[in-house]
């Protein structure tokens, strides 16, 4: 299987029966700031298309169904279920995985931050939670924001380990240093 | 290499994939285009379901309710319908406008901060990237978060077709249960408040769930509350899980008009509002529950927007 080109979402779809089947369409987004393709079906959820023919294995499916964030990503600058995007408003967009957090080798604030306050426990929700985090201190870069408010922003991003305390922390951690952690994560995402 | 099917790949409480990838998607690219795909289809029999940001549609999928065979998406349409445009007449709130786009204008909270704070109540920061005010009205869910403050702030709905546009009040847009009264060539296109609803000191909500955030509503209650000298002179309250529909309480609200705080009387109150709602019992809540909590957010809205 291709995992960089335009290859089919569902292999059985090559050898099943068409007739029933939806045409497939092609999508094209820039992904982590590469150009991506897939042919799929349009209402096809996105976190299929990443974690299929895109191989991103990094964004997490929790409960399917918007509650608890673990299939966050970026789309056009807003965190997003990828669980509740269809395929079809992915073409044209621009997408930000956990995987393209890291800019040149370097970890974005969050990131070095959820490892200094040990802000994960098992570690499931820890993508999902990293990216609303990048996107809450790449927003406010060297502002305060008050606690209330990071915790209303991460409130669509559920643990299960209760480990909020600390992911808090690192998010308040983070935003303290944000200015140039957050031009490099800033700069990628354009 | 070899590919395992989605049914190795993922536990079956997922979504069937060949659900998903049966349903078609018609891809307007301009209003007109949509309303003309709207009038094919009607003319073909063949339903047509408009789609805005799919968290309603897809969570649907996930708890296998059936799909419509086809989806008008109407995402492409955000760049003309997808803002807030204020004017003396009031705001028109475009089809495709997020709550997220709503919140980041300034004036939105400072002129409703009762819609605002309704806004930032829907699921979370990632569904309010995605959801919009038009698909919460035409969702038409007894327990939405945003059309009841829409519905007490007087707010219209604005449908168009090939036939026309045509506006109906928000209080007179449910039908029944998830019943609304657009025709299947229509769609919102926008929804719009008054310019007397903008900055009225008397706008309330609150919402009663589990939780704060990525709650459904138990019990609620959005009103416009307009006091003159310490009477009640006039007064709109919307129910919220209450009854098949986000529902105007018409029988409370004559009991309130044209009295004092001191003249309203809890007994009272609770009698006339039992005229307007039959709550039930649910897998969220009990009807007994919802009738007495009910009670208490009116008085409670009433004290706070007296004082």
């Amino acid at each position: 299987m291709d995992h960089q080109g335009n290859s089919p979402i569902d292999a059985e779809d090559e050898s099943g029966p068409r007739a029933s089947l939806t045409p497939r369409i092609s999508i094209t987004a820039v992904v982590n700031g590469e150009q991506r393709s897939a042919q799929v079906a349009p209402m096809r959820r996105l976190i299929d298309v990443l974690r299929g023919p895109w191989g991103l294995m990094g964004t997490k499916e929790g409960c399917g169904e918007g509650e608890c964030g673990a299939c966050t990503v970026l789309l056009d600058g807003r965190p997003v279920n990828s669980c509740l995007v269809p395929a079809v408003h992915a073409d044209g967009a621009e997408i930000r995985t956990i995987e393209g957090l890291s800019h040149n080798g370097g970890l974005h604030a969050v990131q070095k931050a959820f490892l200094q306050h040990g802000g994960a426990q098992c570690g499931i929700c820890t993508p999902g939670m990293a990216m609303t985090a990048a996107w809450l201190v790449d927003k406010h870069a060297g502002q305060a924001v008050p606690e209330s408010e990071i915790r209303q922003h991460l409130a669509g991003n559920l643990c299960r380990c209760t480990g909020y305390g600390q992911i808090v922390q690192a998010v308040v951690d983070a935003l303290s240093q944000a200015p140039e952690a957050s031009v490099a994560g800033a700069a990628e995402a354009k | 290499m070899n590919r395992p099917s989605h049914a190795d790949e993922y536990p079956s409480a997922l979504p069937d994939p060949q659900l998903l990838r049966d349903v078609a998607v018609l891809r307007p690219t301009d209003l007109q285009s949509a309303l003309q795909m709207l009038d094919a289809a009607q003319r073909k029999g063949q339903p047509l379901r408009p789609m805005a940001g799919a968290t309603d549609l897809l969570v649907e999928a996930h708890f296998g309710k059936p799909l419509p065979a086809q989806v008008l998406d109407l995402w492409p349409l955000r760049k003309t319908l997808g803002g807030l445009t204020w004017s003396d007449n009031g705001l028109r709130i475009g089809a495709l406008a997020t709550y997220a786009v709503a919140l980041e204008d300034p004036r939105f909270a400072l002129e409703l901060p009762a819609l605002a704070k309704a806004a930032s109540l829907v699921g979370a920061t990632q569904i309010q990237a995605r959801g919009t005010f038009a698909g919460n009205v035409e969702n038409a869910s007894p327990a939405a978060d945003a059309a009841p403050m829409l519905m007490a702030l007087d707010a219209q709905v604005e449908l168009s077709s090939l036939r026309g546009v045509r506006n109906i009040a928000l209080q007179n847009y449910f039908l029944g249960y998830r019943r609304t009264a657009r025709e299947a060539d229509e769609i919102i296109t926008a929804l719009t408040i008054p310019a007397e609803s903008l900055g009225h000191r008397g706008q309330w909500l609150r919402k009663v769930g589990t939780r704060a955030f990525q709650a459904i509503t138990k019990v609620g209650l959005a009103g416009v509350f307009s006091w003159d000298q310490g009477v009640l002179q006039d007064v709109r309250l919307v129910a919220v899980s209450m009854a098949a529909t986000p529902l105007r309480c018409a029988a409370l609200e004559g009991h309130l008009r044209h009295k004092t705080l001191a003249e309203i009387e809890p007994i009272a109150l609770r009698a006339a509002q039992a005229r307007d709602l039959k709550p039930i019992d649910d897998v969220r809540s009990t009807a007994e529950y919802r009738a007495e909590v009910f009670a208490r957010l009116v008085e409670q809205a009433l004290r706070e927007t007296a004082a």
